[in-house]
């Protein structure tokens, strides 16, 4: 694997004593670093797995023997006498991966074992390995509205832009509540077609008795409305609705279907969903946070065939310092989203999704 | 927590028997149902569930490892090269005579909820059989003497009852525990000395995305070796992205990442739509502990027969790869249908083994396919030895062509679809069991019309008839059982069998070759001759391999029976069945071979609108007012004026569901002498309150008195609106009718609110 050079991961382990801590803080501002992987274009030949190497050190110098684990995987051998430790990285997927200390009891920093306060301290570090697209042409300007416009390029490794957006399904959400009209929590609400033979299964339903699901809204052969079979499932119990009996949904749109399950002995009533038109899209997008909170923005666009991408921010936050962050998203779009198309922000995540690399770049609003 | 757990769950068991065996006896004595009936109609067994036989159960000690003993069947395939070769010698040639049924378990027996079907490979340790069901059961049982030490079963099986596919193919065990996968996309390990869950999480935490949201699903077998975990997962037809992962026994990972079949979403030949995918690893690992290599099998790219939206190879689809055991990366791989557009798929598992090739010892790998073919590699470098051995007696797919009909031999089902070999070492044989199928395959006319609006999880496989196609005119599926001599690569023998092989098969270092047929027939061959020496009617459609093991000095053949409902309309039972020497020689009656239906005089059509009730003697009935109706047509389930006309025996109790589905008025029902009337003439019988558009009622009474009524609206509105409402003799059935003639009568209790998944 010649195609890149790992960049070199530094967890730092912060000190008790005054100049340590301050050398360490400034150490530590410089790791928080731009993405140590440019995502690559998957390849068939290949494995597509690349040993990244991350380091732990001690005010500058190495510690050996801290046991690392990544997203949950522990690192099969201990940090060496270098500091490093060795993870098998997929780089075709945008990506964070979480490095956390598992284990410093046998650390030692220069040959000197860690005193039990360095390896608690240790224990409470963690960093990560990101897998980014690149940022090219990354630009920030003011609109007419003098709101800052931010605008760039995604690019893999190979200059290509990530896949655009596509269709990913429609949306179902609702809520399911009991005879008396109490939110049922932890019931999924299913929805079978009748001409093939696909399913969907609803997130499992809140304290509010809410879910949300994917659905096909379509039927093999093009009818209109489209009859479906909608179960509701909580534990071993199935709630369903008489044979041959089906909720009738519009074709091509999402829906809301609220469920009131019935009394003990009696059939479920059928429910009358309620249609809308949009849909849910999945595709890779940019987004920019402040002091680790994601800025809504006013305006978005999907990244075009190559990449290119524009967000548009409240005019507040004009001069402030910033961070991009990069996503692969299913984002509900009231509107055909198309790649280049504006995107439907009323659906904008309102925290950097869990596995997003964020950090990526700094840029001043 | 665990206790807890599994008390509740042998609570809601009780309950949910008792109140199915009281519903059941009520439709029985009401002469409604026969124990002929199937769905959720079953007659309730009232024989021992278990024949037994001797002997107190060895117990799996708490510090067992993966370190099985010649008497085990410790994995799927026994052994981690998936040769299913049995070492034991006790049943011969000569004694084969003398082999008969020592046990059968009826899983049903322990639990009513279980769906009938089996395709579960047990596993044995220590003398302990591991099994499952669908539903992802899983059982302990005692070897010896068939006595159910314990079993499991997930939380959520009511999700269950979505899955077309609901099997389940079998656990492995390592570090004293069995592991099992479940249908909704979890890794459960359980101790296998007390049955006790001892963690379960979700497959999506290490591999992003695997989820049923997504259209996963897992019915496979796990392997466990040196304590790491493989696993893959289904959904190929589906789209998904195929994977291959790896777990320690502790349910963390072992991989940094998933090994990955196919590109990314939106990546490769998947570009054209977020529908394309596949090349899933749904059957189980082999594994070479001399090099430490994984060897998997891929499945079909989808959509299955549109090939013009994923063009080129697919490469990693219907393919042979080997990864590194301890790290995920990829050594080799071959692909044995580049672009496939015929549903086939390399599924069985690969057998590992040495063989003299040219007076050469290699260490070889080799496969058979969906489409009917057998291929071999040199197991370290990939590289091909024998390719493309036809092993099916029509074996022939030109290339779809829209909008025509073109024959293929296999169908889609194979082949060799999950059904593993065996391989003999003495003879150097590869044993398959195969299906002899055909399909007639038409490919919609316009595929992008067709793709248009294709979306995540679309199952339109792209055929204008049938999902897999249809059966060409005269032809019947069977099967048949043949014997590759590895050294040649030619086939050595080949013996039909009425029904295809889906099953697969097991030999012993005696000479014997056990095979399972979709008649129901576990047959023993000369391994070396493919002479037929023993047969045995299970009494069920066989889907599912043997296992051979010994326990208190004996040597058993255990086999799950019930079948698959894609062959030989199986899906009939869900047993496991045991055979050793002086058991039972007396045979079962031959499963009938059709499609399944209602036994004589009990079905006319699934009902509508009318069902049974949970309790004896009650119905319930749906009706909606102004379906679906923006002007409050006032109609009662969309028929008018006395349409529809429902009967029902006197002295049971109707449970009314009411929908006003009117979407500007409100409505209401009352059990009346005549239209418009309001006064109920049976006790309850009526919407307490007017319902408001949108709204529901429950109202319940008991037709205590023979007699015709009506069920009225009470709107004023809709005052002519009402449905016949006749109570009949008692000896009588519930019907309901409809204006154009149909008339539908009561099958059971599907489609209850609460109902216990299953069935």
């Amino acid at each position: 694997m010649a195609r890149r050079v790992g960049v070199v991961f530094v967890a730092v382990l912060a000190v008790v004593g005054s100049a340590a801590a301050g050398r360490n803080a400034a150490r530590r501002l410089a790791v928080v670093a731009p993405p140590a992987y440019a995502l690559q274009a998957w390849n068939p030949a290949s494995d597509n797995l690349i040993r990244s190497v991350g380091t732990i050190e001690l005010g500058g110098t190495p510690v050996s023997g801290v046991r690392v684990s990544v997203d949950g995987y522990a690192v099969p051998k201990p940090t060496d006498a270098n500091g490093h430790f060795t993870y098998l990285l997929d780089d075709t997927l945008l990506g964070r991966h979480v490095v956390t200390v598992t284990d410093a009891s046998s650390a030692r920093a220069a040959g000197v074992p860690l005193t039990k306060a360095q390896q608690s301290q240790l224990l409470a570090e963690h960093a990560s390995i990101d897998v980014a697209y690149g940022v090219r042409d990354l630009k920030v300007t003011r609109d007419s509205a003098g709101r800052p416009v931010v605008s760039g390029r995604l690019v893999n490794g190979s200059g290509g832009g990530p896949p655009v957006v596509a269709l990913l399904t429609y949306q179902l959400t609702g809520t399911v509540l009991d005879a008396n009209g109490k939110p049922v929590q932890g019931a999924q609400v299913s929805t079978r077609t009748e001409d093939r033979d696909y399913w969907t299964v609803s997130s499992v339903t809140d304290a509010q008795g809410r879910y949300t699901s994917l659905f096909t809204a379509s039927a093999e052969e093009g009818g209109n409305p489209v009859p479906f079979t909608v179960r509701v499932s909580k534990g071993e119990l199935v709630y369903q609705f008489l044979p041959q009996e089906f909720v009738w949904f519009q074709r091509l749109q999402s829906a809301r279907l609220d469920i009131r399950l019935p009394p003990a002995n009696y059939a479920m009533a059928l429910p009358r969903p309620t249609s809308y038109p949009g849909a849910v899209y999945t595709g890779v997008v940019a987004g920019v946070s402040v002091d680790g909170s994601v800025v809504h923005p006013v305006a978005a666009t999907w990244p075009d065939a190559t990449g290119r991408f524009t967000i548009t921010l409240p005019a507040r936050f004009a001069g402030k310092p910033a961070s991009i962050w990069e996503a692969k998203l299913n984002l509900f779009s009231r509107t055909e989203a198309r790649a280049g198309s504006a995107v439907d922000v009323t659906s904008w995540p309102s925290a950097v999704p869990d596995r997003a690399p964020r950090n990526l770049l700094k840029i001043s609003l | 927590m665990g206790g807890r757990r599994s008390a509740r769950r042998k609570r809601l068991a009780v309950v949910a028997v008792l109140a199915a065996a009281g519903a059941l006896a009520g439709l029985l004595a009401s002469g409604l149902l026969s124990k002929s009936t199937h769905g959720t109609g079953e007659a309730i067994p009232t024989t021992a569930p278990v024949v037994s036989t001797t002997a107190k159960a060895p117990q799996p000690s708490a510090a067992e490892t993966t370190s099985f003993s010649p008497g085990d069947w410790g994995m799927y395939g026994n052994t981690p090269d998936e040769i299913r070769h049995s070492p034991l010698t006790q049943i011969t040639k000569q004694n084969l005579n003398d082999l008969g049924r020592v046990f059968s378990i009826d899983f049903r027996h322990y639990d009513s909820t279980i769906p009938k079907g089996e395709q579960s490979f047990p596993i044995v340790v220590n003398g302990i059989i591991y099994v499952t069901t669908a539903y992802d059961y899983v059982f302990a049982v005692d070897g010896s003497s068939g006595k159910v030490l314990w079993h499991w079963k997930p939380d959520d099986t009511g999700v269950f009852a979505n899955y077309g596919v609901n099997t389940n193919r079998g656990v492995a065990y390592c570090d004293g525990k069995v592991f099992v996968l479940t249908l909704d996309m979890k890794i459960a390990s359980i101790d296998a000395e007390s049955g006790k869950l001892v963690k379960e999480v979700p497959i999506s935490d290490a591999v992003p995305d695997a989820t049923q949201q997504y259209s996963y699903s897992e019915t496979q077998a796990p392997i466990c070796f040196r304590n790491i975990l493989i696993i893959g997962a289904s959904g190929s037809d589906y789209g998904v992205r195929g994977f291959t992962m790896a777990y320690n026994t502790d349910l963390t990972p072992a991989w940094s990442s998933p090994f990955w079949t196919v590109p990314p979403d939106g990546e490769g030949w998947r570009r054209f739509g977020v529908y394309t995918g596949g090349g899933t690893n749904w059957n189980p690992a082999t594994i070479d502990p001399t090099t430490n290599t994984v060897y998997v099998t891929t499945a079909n790219p989808s959509p299955i027969f549109d090939p013009q939206v994923r063009p080129g190879p697919d490469p990693r689809t219907d393919s042979l790869v080997a990864l590194d055991l301890f790290t995920g990366r990829m050594k080799w791989w071959q692909q044995q249908i580049p672009g496939d557009q015929w549903g086939y798929s390399t599924v069985q598992p690969a057998l590992l083994y040495d063989v003299r090739i040219g007076g050469v010892k290699r260490r070889v790998v080799s496969v058979a396919t969906k489409e009917g073919t057998w291929w071999m590699y040199d197991a370290r470098t990939g590289a091909p030895i024998y390719q493309h051995l036809k092993l099916l007696n029509q074996l022939e797919h030109p290339a779809l062509q829209p909008g025509k009909p073109v024959l293929v031999y296999p169908s889609s089902l194979g082949g060799l679809n999950y059904s593993p070999s065996s391989f003999d070492p003495t003879t150097g044989y590869v044993i398959n069991s195969q299906a002899e199928t055909a399909s007639v395959l038409i490919e919609k006319a316009n595929p992008t019309a067709v793709n248009k609006y294709k979306i995540k999880g679309d199952v339109d496989n792209g055929l204008a008839a049938g999902t897999f196609g249809y059966g060409p005119k005269d032809w019947h599926d069977y099967g048949s059982v043949t014997a590759i001599n590895t050294s040649l690569g030619t086939v050595a023998w080949k013996q039909v069998v009425p029904e295809p092989g889906r099953g697969g098969v097991t030999t012993t270092a005696s000479g014997l070759a056990f095979v399972g047929g979709g008649d129901g027939v576990l047959r023993a061959y000369d391994t070396y001759t493919g002479n037929p020496l023993w047969s045995f009617q299970t009494g069920f459609q066989i889907a599912a391999g043997p296992s051979i093991y010994e326990a208190g000095g004996k040597e058993y053949v255990a086999i799950a029976v019930g079948g698959t409902a894609t062959s030989s309309y199986g899906g009939t039972a869900t047993q496991l069945q045991v055979f050793a020497l002086n058991g039972d020689l007396k045979q079962s009656l031959a499963p009938p071979i059709r499609p399944p239906g209602a036994g004589p005089g009990v079905l006319r059509a699934p009902p509508l609108y009318l069902n049974g009730g949970p309790q004896p003697h009650t119905i319930t009935l749906q009706l909606v007012a102004s379906q679906s109706s923006a002007t409050c047509d006032g109609t009662i389930d969309a028929s008018s004026h006395g349409g529809m006309s429902v009967s029902v025996p006197k002295g049971w109790t109707v449970y009314v569901t009411f929908s006003n589905q009117g979407a500007t008025c409100t409505d209401g029902l009352a059990v009346v002498n005549a239209p418009g009337g309001r006064t109920p003439v049976f006790s309850g019988g009526a919407t307490a309150a007017p319902v408001s558009g949108g709204g529901v009622a429950y109202f319940k009474f008991t037709a205590s008195t023979e007699g015709k009524y009506v069920i009225a609206s009470t709107s004023s509105r809709s005052a002519k609106e009402y449905v016949r409402f006749d109570v009949v003799g008692a000896d009588q059935p519930p019907e309901l009718s409809l204006p154009n003639g149909e008339s539908f009568a009561v099958i059971g209790r599907p489609g209850l609110g609460g109902s216990v998944a299953g069935g």
